[in-house]
């Protein structure tokens, strides 16, 4: 029975730790962090292949390692199945033979008919399932990678920036495939990252990390819409995130319509998914501009009525304008990012009302990812 | 021609690369993996045979295994028969001599494996044992082939050692290299230059057919 992955890792050196998080089956949870953040060795410690100095970790009713009480197993002992940043496949065998490797838990005789169809699922077809993993394609490889790591039947699926190794092409096509598949395990997925646009179309839950200790974490929308972890977050992809509905397209004009859970309505280019589905849609402070008075002879589509509730000023010339959709501030959190001459100029203070304009097509296809 | 110095020359080769195949292993892995204190003092003490005069490493090993040592003792009393001036001497001597020629190349084969993948394959739930059939060893191979026939192809032309253990006694320890040097002494050159030619195409051969296999592999 798949359950929760609980994870609470203390030590002061080499690499401080402190940290506790913990990840129900089913969700996806992204471990975000500059390098150094100490990301991978949380990983590799729920995976046994690093021993904190103090730790517990624990998955359903199976206790992992647990310092207190001298337990620790090894990697074998845990039932984790981890995909390695460069995939790590065993060079001399075939992409059939790696999923087999993992399969020991299984009868010889079914190994090899349970690889194929796993390697096949991953869309890795008959020809290639023949190949060592030299004669494979940076795509070809991940999904070698995924399937063995699924082989064993884990109770934990980690990836280890499973994408960074990968051109922005195949990452592209790739993504979709992995968050599909993510939803579809039934057991925690933790994921490792410094892309936030994957993060983006990956994961639920966020945890950031720095400096080996956990910054913030929560669901995606709210840690990402929280402006003060900008400086954890990346300053360009300072913004808000939120849940939108596909209403339609417009077919005519190559544009689709989204409700916001607040019912506003949002006009961005053409997205590839069916009306009714829920996309999570980021929408970056810089590309959001302030109006006191509704203009209405402009090109801009997206013009949301808005409250402002916090202005955070820097010492540059910016200044961060958190908005509340809707004509009380009832709806989602917006961030606009203006320079300080303006909020002035505008006289802008909590409790304000503006109207926030949104360029369409400032909604890149990357900010906008379909969820299940 | 000394068919016999041929065969038993042969035969210490074989055993010597039989002890060495495991012992390498396991002493090449510990080497590679293993982080210990005294680690560059093990490496170097392994590695001491190769700048070591083959005089000088037959006398100590004259002295530890000698009837009087009690390593000596103690073998005569389990076997019956001393250690020197015996075929079972000469191959612990073989063996000694040998040591850097097996565990180096089949460290430097271990330490080249990447560790995530033998980190990927403790992930697929893959056992020590299952680990080395399937991951270490053919992943190493070509340095393992390596050490076997330089340890092999080095007895056989091991000289000064086998004669300060093993002394020249026909059948037991009169191995080719010492027959070689006997019909030397004894103004034989059309032996002596026989035998030198087998060695030389024997030795020629291994080498050769070591290389092409390495190179085969890394070909593909």
């Amino acid at each position: 029975m798949p359950g929760e992955l609980k994870v609470s890792l203390h030590q002061t050196g080499p690499i401080p730790l402190k940290l506790d998080f913990a990840c129900p089956p089913g969700e996806v949870l992204a471990l975000f962090g500059p390098s150094g953040s100490g990301k991978s060795t949380v990983l590799r410690a729920i995976a046994g292949l690093y021993q904190p100095e103090e730790g517990r970790v624990s998955c359903a009713d199976a206790c992992w390692q647990d310092s207190a009480r001298s337990i620790f197993l090894k990697p074998q002992q845990r039932q984790v199945g981890l995909v390695f940043q460069n995939y790590a496949l065993f060079p001399h065998m075939t992409a059939l033979s790696n999923v087999m490797a993992a399969m020991g838990h299984l009868p010889q005789s079914e190994r090899g008919k349970r690889a194929a169809d796993l390697l096949s699922r991953m869309g890795l077809m008959n020809e290639a399932q023949d190949r060592r993993p030299s004669a494979l394609s940076g795509g070809q490889q991940q999904r070698v990678a995924v399937a063995r790591a699924l082989a064993r039947d884990p109770q934990v699926l980690l990836l280890d920036e499973p994408f960074s190794a990968l051109d922005a092409l195949r990452k592209n096509e790739l993504l979709p495939f992995i968050a599909k598949l993510a939803r579809e395990v039934k057991i925690p997925v933790i994921y490792v990252s410094h892309a936030m646009d994957e993060v983006l179309r990956l994961a639920d839950t966020l945890v950031l990390l720095e400096q080996g200790r956990v910054a913030a974490s929560g669901p995606l929308e709210e840690v990402l819409s929280d402006i003060r972890l900008k400086p954890l977050t990346g300053r360009y992809d300072a913004g808000s995130v939120m849940h939108a509905v596909i209403e339609g397209h417009d077919e005519a004009y190559q544009l689709t319509h989204l409700s916001l859970k607040d019912s506003t309505r949002l006009k961005v280019g053409r997205v590839d998914a069916p009306k009714g589905s829920q996309v999570r849609l980021r929408i970056h402070a810089r590309d959001v501009g302030l109006a006191l008075t509704p203009p209405w002879d402009i090109s801009i589509q997206n013009i949301l009525p808005c409250m402002v509730a916090e202005i955070s000023q820097s010492e540059s010339h910016l200044a961060d304008v958190l908005l509340k959709t809707g004509e009380n501030g009832e709806g989602s959190p917006l961030w606009s990012q203006v320079t300080r001459f303006s909020v002035a100029q505008l006289g802008l203070r909590p409790g304000s009302r503006v109207y926030a304009m949104i360029k369409a097509m400032s909604i890149a296809r990357s900010d906008l990812a379909e969820i299940a | 021609m000394d068919w016999t110095a041929l065969r038993l020359s042969l035969t210490l080769g074989l055993w010597t690369i039989a002890i060495l195949l495991p012992l390498g292993i396991v002493v090449g892995q510990w080497l590679a993996w293993g982080r210990f204190r005294g680690k560059a003092l093990a490496e170097a003490m392994l590695a001491l045979p190769l700048v070591l005069p083959p005089t000088v490493l037959g006398y100590y090993l004259l002295v530890t295994l000698g009837a009087h040592s009690p390593l000596g003792q103690v073998f005569e009393s389990l076997f019956g028969q001393g250690l020197v001036f015996s075929f079972s001497g000469l191959v612990v001597a073989s063996v000694l001599v040998n040591l850097p020629f097996a565990i180096q190349p089949m460290q430097r084969a271990f330490e080249a494996i990447p560790s995530e993948v033998r980190e990927a394959a403790a992930c697929c739930g893959m056992s020590r044992w299952r680990m080395l059939i399937h991951i270490d060893l053919p992943l190493a191979w070509p340095g393992i082939l390596t050490a076997m026939v330089l340890s092999f192809t080095h007895t056989l032309g091991e000289f000064g050692v086998v004669l300060m253990v093993g002394g020249s006694i026909p059948g037991e320890t009169k191995t080719i290299a010492v027959a070689i040097y006997d019909r030397v002494q004894a103004f034989d050159d059309g032996a002596a230059g026989t035998m030198a030619a087998l060695l030389l195409a024997l030795s020629f051969a291994t080498i050769g057919i070591s290389y092409a296999l390495t190179n085969r592999r890394q070909g593909r």
